[in-house]
């Protein structure tokens, strides 16, 4: 029973989440039909053209039809063709995606282990100067605009001292050094936002654990600093951290958005962006959608493996 | 006479007392926070220089005494340009935050007390927003109906409000179940009674948190709309737009990118900052700083 709540539940979101976007998009001043054919849409002789245009894409109906058949093609899965490059919207997505993907999944690796180690250290020691510098670096990491470190980065390290290439992608099967040569600044530039976060989240929850009775005991039986910190405080502070991933994941999918952009990264941020400026409709309704399921699907998965692994909270 | 000083204190002035910082952090934020209203009330009471006064004669010019910061590709002022694009920042922050919760404070507490149907259709309404990358958010609908600071301070409130909504929501789910709200509630007071007088006051403090967390939010949001081409547009000034033009001076004039970035990154860690205090004096025994 409740299974089926959620479900209608998530239904329901992305209805909501697809409406939004649909009336958006038809808000927005700017004729694609006339975007498509550029400077020379106003000419007369042209009318026959854009009206063709229009028939080919539906955009001659009116605009209750057209969410009608969008609402229909969705619920068979078919998420359009783009009006721009004629390829299929979900082949668009599906080239995109991994970039995106590889972004995401590289700084969260990269983040979670660094984050445990400055939290934990940062909490062992409350109130003394190594607290107080580490918890100092990690607000300010969250609260750097992450394309202008982006840029920083760029310049130094790409332009400047030309350690890495500057913009683009390389598949990591074709050329794997390649790829982690593109690769590395943008991972460093989402990675230091998200370490400023999950430091900041690993340092009160182990806060609240070093406190605990059975830490106290295990003090009090010898036990070694490492193997008290990360043998049992930290493993404490892992399993939360699985909730805050998930919940970040909106938050980090717009970051990469913004990285990939100055970095020339062509992954799904930059697909919806160019969809945005030309008002490729198929493009932006299509990757929307599945950015958003992909953050409740995130979000769901993310609580079932805390209760996978913390038995109290299964009840 | 200095104990009877005390004594004939009236019991207000005892209470702002309390409230003026005493810790050096704490001092040294509210330095920040009212130089920034300064700047937004009036930038030309702290800088001589008007931010689009252009001199072909001091193009770029490195940080000095006569500009602190050195000066832009027109030979403006670059601290002048900062100063004068806090109005804006300002007024985004403050805005997009007090649209939300204009909006998410009243419903959170009608969903929080009532529940039943109005509560699942409010979370629903909430929670899809919440799927939804702000960024994302922002790009298209700024993008439909135009950069304007109108514009981004009603794009900045949608995307807030579930998120003080699910606070409000939160915290008078728990409260309502509160000896003193039950009986209060037993001794006849209304709902709007209940709501008003018993429940808010208790979730201001929760709210103090997450209201300069979310200002900090509304300001890097606006950088990187501006970076992408859709911040507010010249003559406007804004901390974005700034970052967006000095982007091609990393080489030339580095102190131009580097100084507003880092006015926008201490802006919004001490906004980040003034959250987690608020978290401490709300929640004496968990205190992370």
């Amino acid at each position: 029973m409740t299974r089926l709540y959620g479900a209608v539940r998530v239904l329901l979101i992305l209805w909501v989440v697809v409406t939004v976007v649909f009336v958006t998009l038809r808000l927005t001043p700017g004729d694609p039909a006339e975007l498509l054919l550029g400077p020379t849409a106003g000419r007369q002789d042209n009318a026959e053209r854009l009206a063709e245009i229009r028939a080919a894409y539906g955009l001659d109906k009116s605009i209750p039809v057209q969410y009608g058949i969008f609402l229909g093609n969705l619920a068979t899965g078919d998420l359009g063709v783009s009006n721009r490059s004629q390829r299929p919207v979900i082949e668009m997505i599906g080239t995109a995606a991994p970039v995106t993907i590889w972004l995401i999944v590289l700084s969260v690796t990269a983040a979670v282990p660094a984050s445990i180690l400055l939290g934990t250290l940062a909490a062992e020691r409350r109130g003394s100067g190594r607290d107080a510098t580490i918890r100092t670096v990690a607000t300010v990491f969250i609260a750097i605009p992450s394309f202008w470190l982006g840029l920083l980065l760029l310049n130094w390290f790409a332009s400047g001292l030309r350690w890495f290439p500057s913009r683009g992608f390389e598949p990591l099967l074709a050329d794997p050094l390649a790829f982690a040569a593109h690769m590395t600044l943008p991972v460093l530039t989402l990675a230091i936002f998200l370490i400023g976060s999950f430091t900041r989240f690993v340092y009160t929850e182990t806060a609240d654990t070093l406190e605990r009775d059975y830490i106290t005991v295990g003090r009090a039986m010898g036990l070694s600093r490492r193997s008290i910190l990360f043998r049992f405080s930290a493993k404490n502070s892992l399993t939360p951290l699985i909730i805050v991933v998930g919940v970040e994941i909106g938050t980090l999918i717009g970051g990469a958005v913004i990285v990939e952009e100055v970095f020339g990264l062509p992954g799904l941020g930059r697909l919806l962006l160019a969809g945005v400026m030309s008002r490729d409709y198929p493009v932006v309704q299509g990757t929307v959608l599945i950015i958003t399921l992909a953050v409740i699907l995130i979000n769901i998965l993310s609580e079932w493996l805390y209760r996978l692994i913390t038995p109290q909270a299964r009840a | 006479m200095a104990g009877a000083d005390r004594l004939g204190a009236p019991a207000g002035a005892g209470r702002l007392k309390a409230l003026l910082p005493r810790r050096p952090g704490s001092i040294l934020l509210c330095l920040l926070g009212l130089l920034a209203l300064a700047a937004a009330v009036a930038p030309s009471w702290l800088t001589p220089y008007h931010p689009t006064q252009i001199d072909a004669r001091s193009l770029l010019q490195p940080p000095s005494w006569k500009h602190w910061l050195g000066t832009d590709e027109l030979g403006s002022d670059v601290l002048a340009r900062i100063l004068y694009g806090t109005r804006l920042e300002v007024a985004i922050a403050m805005g997009s935050v007090a649209l939300a919760a204009l909006v998410a404070v009243p419903a959170g507490l009608l969903a929080g007390y009532r529940g039943g149907r109005a509560d699942y259709a409010l979370t629903i309404v909430a929670d899809a927003i919440l799927s939804f990358p702000i960024v994302l958010f922002a790009v298209m609908v700024v993008a439909s109906l135009g950069a304007s600071l109108g514009t981004l301070i009603g794009v900045l409130g949608i995307v807030f409000v579930p998120r003080i909504f699910r606070l409000v929501r939160g915290q008078t789910q728990v409260l309502t179940e509160q000896g003193f709200v039950r009986s209060a509630r037993s001794m006849g007071a209304g709902t709007g009674d209940i709501l008003l007088r018993h429940i808010l006051p208790n979730i201001l403090g929760p709210i103090m948190v997450i209201v300069p967390q979310l200002m900090a939010v509304a300001i890097l949001i606006e950088a990187g709309l501006s970076f992408i081409g859709l911040g507010v547009q010249p003559p406007q000034i804004s901390w974005g737009s700034l970052m967006l033009v000095s982007k091609n001076y990393y080489v030339s004039a580095i102190w131009y990118p580097l100084s507003v970035g880092a006015v926008t990154t201490i802006a919004s860690a001490a906004l980040v900052f003034a959250g987690d205090m608020a978290g401490n004096a709300i929640n004496p025994d968990r205190r992370t700083s």
